[in-house]
């Protein structure tokens, strides 16, 4: 079944030449069509895009605020830090799920070459969206919280963000029900698996759990659940999409790649939730089996290197997405699949749990990879509707070296407080109080370098959103 | 292309279905899930003054303030009930105090962190190596 892959990795580690491909497979040139299906639909995933930018870019900006706070805790603050940790927490989650929502939107039409059952569906899940993360924001910010990390929600709102994916889901079955057949193609059924678990993650995490551990156990599923896999899943269609897109990268090689991509995330992600079971109360095997399928993680991480490199040796239209996919694909590498598996594994994890460095790692993770692939999706999507011209590119391109350059050192500063707490707490026995103080320079640095990562996320923002303002008033003259 | 589907439907299933059962094992491994009443009611404290932001249970958390996993036995009752009532200044910072709870609230929570700090987990935090 695999021949043809190994074929491909032995052709890799010897100099014997590339199998000819047969003269029937060989398609003509047909250069690289930016928009392979005008689908009118598609638009539908326009606002998902614009508004996602739109919170990223303010995120940094709440973000700044609690690093400050930090570094000079004297200063008077609007939002208490507790409460506005809460609202980072939350933002880092709900942007990258409404933008994964409408890039997976937009490249589900595009794959199965159908209009969407219901752009009326996909409006109202929007708003619905959009209301319900503002609400959760402000009441966050006003104190009230679940107290559960990354669940912190108030119910009203959890309520909001599983209806808003039951819509979500609905409308995507309809249009996949309207080519049934098209049920075999990798993005349907991958993106409809994801979509279904997701909703099947959260549900649960809707209620008051009594007990320290159950309730531990499922706070993961939201937090490693939705990350690593069943969200992983729909945001590797959308790249795939996208590098279909900009490149003329050979789409049923770049399939079958998806294919694997996807099996392995879900063979990989769902029992390595168990590298977050290691000190919770649970039987020892988690500690076996969280290590080995955390070690599994890292193959899908350095095969999107494979895919990447499939689609950069072909010809490739100028767009400043681009590079966020590159940068994308590189914080999987360093972020996911080398930090994240040394961390994770178990002997390491016991001197590094609940230090900074758990924090760098979901920072290079969680944005590194994550979100600056939905943005990056997102923003091409967005110069589909939107020319960008000379400025627009050159500040956009800005942006990604700000952020990318801002994320490093932030991270920096961070793994070395971290490996700091890990020495002088755990193997030192130091007080936490003395340990604190040591912090503070590092976190300054940190401070400085989101000051960076911040600049270019607004900068990043203000581009494409103005971009398309300026379109949308030039169509309408 | 189908294969590669019916390849992916099928790890879905299984990986699902392994990771379900072995929560569900680990969740009836646990000695007992009933929490008594008074770590009940402070576990709903706990999550409602949002300690966790700042501070870590089991190491989960925010890490700007110690882990709480086994504070009960670091503090006596008598510390803890005077740190809430007189609420200390929280250092860095000169001036901004450590939020308080009432009396009630305050036993409840001894409570609970008694209830976490008596679970066993696979010894961590490690030893100082010193």
């Amino acid at each position: 079944m695999f021949r043809w892959l190994r074929k491909k990795i032995r052709s890799v580690f010897t100099k014997a030449p590339r199998p000819t491909v047969k003269k029937s497979k060989i398609q003509p040139p047909t250069g690289i069509q930016s928009e392979t299906q005008p689908l009118a639909t598609k638009k539908a995933a326009l606002k998902y895009c614009l508004a996602t930018v739109f919170f990223f870019g303010m995120h940094g900006i709440l973000a700044l605020a609690g690093a400050l706070e930090l570094v000079f805790p004297n200063l008077p603050t609007l939002v208490l830090f507790r409460n506005g940790r809460a609202v980072h927490l939350n933002q880092a989650v709900l942007w990258p799920l409404l933008g994964t929502m409408g890039i997976a939107y937009y490249y589900l039409l595009e794959a199965i070459k159908t209009e969407l059952h219901s752009t009326r569906i996909a409006a109202i899940q929007f708003w619905l969206l959009i209301f319900t993360f503002l609400g959760n924001y402000t009441a966050l910010a006003l104190g009230f919280t679940e107290g559960r990390e990354y669940l912190e929600a108030p119910l009203p709102f959890k309520l909001g963000i599983l209806l808003g994916l039951t819509l979500f889901a609905y409308n995507i079955i309809r249009t996949v029900l309207k080519k049934p057949k098209s049920i075999f193609q990798p993005a349907s059924i991958i993106i409809i698996s994801g979509t279904l678990l997701t909703i099947f993650l959260l549900a649960p995490n809707l209620f008051f759990i009594t007990h320290p551990i159950p309730d531990k156990l499922l706070t993961f599923w939201i937090s490693h659940l939705w990350e690593e896999a069943t969200l992983e899943l729909l945001l590797v269609v959308a790249i795939v999409g996208a590098l279909l897109n900009l490149t003329e990268a050979k789409k049923s090689y770049i399939k079958k790649l998806l294919f694997i991509q996807a099996t392995l995330i879900v063979l990989a992600g769902f029992l390595a939730v168990g590298h977050h079971y290691y000190w919770t109360g649970t039987p020892n095997f988690w500690l076996y089996i969280g290590g080995i399928f955390s070690v599994v993680q890292a193959i899908p991480a350095f095969l999107s290197v494979l895919i990447i490199w499939e689609a950069l040796k072909t010809k490739r239209i100028e767009n400043p997405a681009f590079n966020f996919l590159l940068g994308s694909v590189f914080w999987n590498v360093v972020g996911v699949g080398m930090l994240g598996l040394l961390i994770a594994t178990p002997f390491v994890n016991r001197w590094v749990h609940g230090t900074y460095l758990t924090s760098t790692h979901a920072h290079l993770a969680l944005f590194g990879f994550f979100g600056q692939g939905v943005i990056g999706i997102c923003a091409y999507i967005i110069s589909n509707y939107a020319t960008l011209d000379k400025k627009a590119i050159f500040r956009a391109n800005l942006s990604f070296w700000l952020i990318n350059l801002g994320l490093a050192g932030m991270e920096g500063a961070i793994a070395i407080a971290g490996l700091l707490q890990t020495y002088l707490w755990y193997g030192a026995g130091w007080e936490f109080m003395k340990v604190q103080f040591l912090l503070r320079p590092y976190l300054f640095v940190r401070l400085l370098a989101g000051l960076m990562f911040t600049a270019g996320g607004v900068i990043f923002a203000y581009t494409y959103i103005s971009k398309y303002i300026t379109a949308r008033k030039s169509a309408h003259k | 292309m189908k294969k590669y589907w019916f390849v992916y439907v099928a790890t879905v299933f299984v990986s699902v279905g392994a990771f379900l059962y072995l929560t569900l094992f680990s969740i009836n491994h646990i000695a007992s899930l009933n929490v008594p009443e008074d770590a009940l009611l402070g576990k709903v404290v706990w999550q409602q003054n949002g300690c966790i932001e700042c501070h870590t249970i089991f190491g989960d958390g925010g890490y700007n303030a110690p882990d709480m996993t086994h504070e009960t036995t670091r503090r006596t009752g008598e510390w803890l009930r005077a740190f809430f009532q007189n609420r200390p200044v929280m250092r860095p910072s000169q001036s901004k105090r450590h939020p308080g709870l009432g009396s009630e609230d305050t036993e409840h929570l001894i409570r609970y962190l008694q209830f976490v700090d008596r679970i066993k987990i696979n010894n961590w935090p490690p030893k100082p190596l010193k």
